[in-house]
Order: C-alpha cells, then structure tokens, then sequence
C-alpha cells in the first residue's frame, strides 16, 4: 500500500514540475544577464521577464531589453507573457501588457527609455514625482521603444 | 644722453608709484567683492559645514578644520570653494539622504573625508551629488562606505582627481550604487582615482568628449567601467582588476580604448572587454591577462584591434557573427586556452601578421612571417561551443588525435576565419 502511496506522490511531484506555468521567475541580482543586452542585472527596480508559449524564462534588465528583444528575436506567436517589476515595490511583478507606465528623466532606467512601471495610480504617491513627466500605456512604451532604442 | 637716461629712471618710479596708488585704492573701494576664507571648526564660532555655507557669499572659501562632522543633505547653489584640514571627515551617519549636493557653475571642493551614505532604493544617494553643474573641480576626496559615491547628471566641464571612493564590501549588486557616475555630461575628466567595492567602478550614459585616464578599478560587484551612449570618450592608462564582470562598453561610437589592462575577471558571464553595438572604434595596446574571456564583441563594426597582449585567457575573442569588418593585426596572443570563438559561417573580419603562440608553423624564406596561414578556431572550440560540458574532455588523448586530423585534413573548422600572415616571433608593446 505504502508504495503505490509513494508512486502517487512521485507521479504528483512529476505533474507538478511539468506544468506549464505562467509565474515570472525571481531575477537573481548581480547572476543573472539580459538576454538582449547581455549586461549583469543588478536594479531591482527594473527588471523584466517574458515567458514563452513553451514555457521558456528570458530574463531582461529593464522593459525596453524586453521589448527590443521581443521584437527583434523572438516571434510574436512564442510569446504567452510579458513581465515588469513593480518599480515601488521591487519584488512584485506586474503584467506589462497592463501595467502603467511614468516617463521622467527624474528616475533614469539602465538602457535610456526612463519608462518605470508601476500597478496602479496610487503607487505614484511614494514617488515624490516632480512636473514633466508623461504617463503612457504599454502600446505607448512599445512605440517609443521601437522608435528610440531598437532602431 | 646721460641726462636723458637720468630723467627717464626718475619719471618711471613716479608713474607706477601713481598706478600703484589708484589700485590700491581700488582694491579698497572693491573690497566686498574679495573672497574671505571661512573656518569650520568644531570648537569655533562656526561649528557645522551648513551655517558656513548660509554664511558664505559667492566665491569664498570655507575651511574645513579638523573633526568629526556629523551632517547631511548641505545644499550649495552658490559658487564656493570648500577645502578640508587633514582630517576633516564628514559623516552622514547611513541615514537617507546625500552628503553634499551641489547645483552651481564654479565650484572646488578638496581634501575631504565622506563616510556612511545611506541605502535607498528609489533615489540615488550619493556622497557628492551635482546637478546642472559647470566648472567643476573635484580632488582628494575618500568616500567610504559609500552608496553611489560621486553623482553627476546635466554637467559640462568637470575634473574629478586623485579621488578614493570605495563602497561597502559585505553589500550585494542591488543594494550598492557607483563609484563615479555620469548622466548626460560632457566635457568630464576623471583621472588617478581608485575605486573599489561599488557596484560599477566608473559608469558613463550619454556622456560626450570626455576622458577616463589612469585610474584604478578593483573589486567592483559588477563593471570595472561601464559606458553606454557615449560618443567621441576615451579611456587610457586604467587598470581593471577582479571586477565581477569586467568592463562594458555599449551601444557607442568612435570610443578610443589604449593602454588599458584587464585582470582577474573571471566568472560564467564575465569578460576582460565586453563590447557591445560599437562602430569605429580604436583598441590598442591593451593587456588581457587571465580573463574568462578576454574581448566578447557582438554587432562591433569598422573597428581596429592592434597591438593588444592577450595572455591567459580562458577565450582571447569570442566573436558573434554580427560583428563585420573589424582588423585585428600585431596583436600576441599568448598562451590563451581558446585563441578565437565564433559562431560565424563568413568571413567578415580581417586577421594580420599576429602573433599566435597556439602556432606551429615555419618560415623557409625568413621574412618572419609564417608560410603556413593559421586557423585560430581549433575544433575543440566550436564543440564546446555547441556543448559547453565538453570542455572536461579538454587536453585528453582523444581530443588531440581529433585536433591533429583536423589540421591534416581541414573539415569542420571554420576555413574563412585565418590569419594569412602570421608573425613568427612575439611582438613587444
């Protein structure tokens, strides 16, 4: 009886570790590269993830590596999942696709498109924001990406 | 003429006596406008560095006395010069905050300890902040325990000298900021500093004409120099030793890299030279001495590496195959466990008269170069290429007898990528 109790369980944990799922890795600071810009990830302000249709984790720097990668390597169709860090509360992921994004030179990201992304409009108020800055939208981030980094 | 002569000795005293006479009563006149020097002193009349520069009128100088000053946040936006005694520490206890932050045109600050700045993860504390800054002159300052340690965004025209910053040695990547930081600056010289245990020793983004000269970076968590969109900079006479993953320099332009040596960076993702989307470029007289990998370089284009030593590398050059129409040509490579990677199926680099020790050619008409061109991917490489856990088979039987009938008979490694005229003996840079 034991054993088949233990084949169960072995069978279970199996399943368990198959299963495709759909959970942004953490990033581990200072080991872990970019996979597009290939520097050493050290901010835990900025980082990014996509997760593939296979279930594969690329790890990014920040969201427009992401997006640069996303759009020059991979294929549109592999992707399941877009990722950002939660710049408030750097152990928290947000999905990028709907996450807000605050433009300001005030808070300057690793690779210049100075996009934080954030939750919601009440995590702004930890962030003391000075005027002139812009808020945009993934679509927004996507283009400026586009047009400023990946040229 | 004697009488003449006499009379022109005579006038001459009593015209510079009356210049004499008009500036000083000038100077008289002026005298509000002439800079006083005001002491800080533990036990004087003023005790914090704060109250001398409420006190203090544009272009004075404040002088710092010797002791402990346990102070913050010193605002200064008017152009001072502050000099401290031998001894003058400032400490800002690890509380948020930075320790001075400057927003003027002309200011030197020298001779000055900075100790203890506070960790915080949404600003960049630093123990030297300036913004929108000109004329700056920054030397003899020792930060220690810093966060980020010198901080400067929207500056021209600074020089930042004999410095030692260094960081705290039991912090992680994420919780450590730079030894020298630039944003958006141009115009900057940073010479003879010693940076250590920061996150990145020097670190350069959208910096313009500026010159990184003679410092030494050791034990940084991440980059010894980390430099991106910096056009028209250059980096000479820098040692980077042990650095967590070398040196970075990225997504620039005509970057001008002489005299440097890479030492002591070793690890799975770590480089002597990283390079990364680099056009017309100029890498010379380098050392490469015991590196992972020596130079990594992915979309470097028209750039020209001579005259470099690569001596001990794990791989001297790893080169991607979007790399096109670089030279590489008097450059030794000594003794490196891999001379040359690539994941290429062309030919787009040029290879010239180096010096391959891996080489076991000869030279019948003595001219000192080999007859023989030379391959400098052996086979092995391109299978630890595909399977990095082959590298444990490496220096076997097995793998020789591969080696020797892949010279004998060419058919796996890459025939395009060959140095046609190899030097037969080192060169001497």
């Amino acid at each position: 009886m034991l054993k088949y109790q233990i084949f169960g369980l072995i069978f279970l944990l199996f399943l368990l570790g198959c299963s495709n799922s759909n959970k942004p890795e953490e990033i581990k600071y200072g080991v872990d590269v970019c996979s597009f810009c290939k520097m050493t990830i050290v901010d835990p302000k900025w980082g990014a993830e996509i997760i593939t249709n296979k279930g594969k984790i690329y790890k990014f720097d920040v969201v427009e590596c992401m997006i640069a990668y996303a759009n020059s390597i991979l294929k549109p169709e592999e992707i399941k999942s877009y990722w950002t860090i939660n710049f408030v509360k750097p152990k928290e992921w947000v999905d990028a696709t709907k996450a807000i994004y605050i433009r300001t030179l005030q808070f300057p990201s690793p690779m210049g498109l100075n996009s934080l992304a954030i939750e919601n409009y009440a995590d702004t108020s930890k962030l003391n924001l000075k005027p002139g800055y812009e808020i945009l939208s993934w679509e927004d981030v996507v283009k400026k990406a586009k047009e400023e980094y990946l040229h | 003429m004697k009488f003449f002569l006499g009379k022109m000795l005579l006038k001459k005293p009593k015209k510079s006596i009356c210049i004499n006479i008009i500036l000083l009563l000038l100077t008289f006149s002026i005298n509000p406008l002439i800079s006083r020097i005001i002491e800080v002193d533990k036990s004087g009349i003023l005790r914090t560095i704060k109250s001398a520069v409420n006190v203090a009128r544009d272009f004075d100088t404040i002088y710092i006395k010797k002791g402990i000053y346990y102070e913050k946040d010193i605002y200064i936006n008017k152009p001072l010069t502050i000099i401290g005694e031998n001894g003058a520490i400032v400490d800002c206890r690890s509380e948020e905050g930075f320790g001075f932050l400057v927003k003027t045109k002309n200011f030197i600050i020298k001779n000055l300890t900075i100790k203890n700045i506070g960790i915080s993860y949404i600003q960049d504390n630093a123990g030297l902040k300036f913004d929108s800054c000109e004329n700056v002159l920054i030397e003899n300052i020792t930060i220690e325990n810093g966060f980020f340690s010198i901080y400067f965004s929207r500056s021209t025209n600074f020089t930042i000298r004999n410095c030692k910053l260094s960081g705290n040695k039991n912090r992680t990547e994420s919780n450590s900021g730079n030894g020298i930081h630039l944003w958006y600056c141009s115009n900057a010289k940073i010479e003879n500093n010693e940076i250590r245990f920061q996150r990145d020793g020097i670190y350069f983004e959208f910096v313009k004409s500026s010159l990184i000269q003679n410092n030494f970076c050791e034990n940084n968590l991440r980059y010894g120099l980390h430099f991106m969109f910096s056009d028209s900079c250059s980096y000479r006479g820098n040692t980077f030793k042990h650095n967590g993953a070398g040196v970075a320099v990225m997504y620039t332009n005509r970057v001008y890299m002489v005299e440097n040596t890479f030492v002591d960076n070793w690890g799975p993702s770590s480089y002597g030279l990283l390079l990364k989307d680099i056009k017309r470029s100029y890498v010379s007289k380098n050392n490469f001495l015991n590196n992972t990998v020596g130079i990594y370089m992915e979309g470097t284009d028209q750039t020209l590496f001579e005259k470099n030593n690569f001596f001990k590398n794990g791989w001297a050059l790893r080169i991607t195959a979007n790399c096109e129409d670089n030279t590489f040509r008097y450059n030794n490579f000594l003794a490196n466990t891999f001379e040359v990677a690539t994941n290429s199926s062309q030919s787009r680099n040029i290879f010239d008269r180096n010096y391959w020790s891996g080489y076991s050619g000869y030279d019948l008409n003595k001219d000192g170069i080999g007859d023989v061109p030379y391959i400098p991917v052996s086979l092995f490489t391109i299978i630890v290429q595909s399977n990095n856990y082959a590298v444990l088979l490496f220096r076997s039987f097995f793998v020789d007898i591969f080696e020797i009938a892949e010279k004998i008979f060419p058919s796996i490694v890459p025939k395009y990528l060959v140095d046609r005229k190899p030097s037969m003996r080192q060169f001497k840079w």
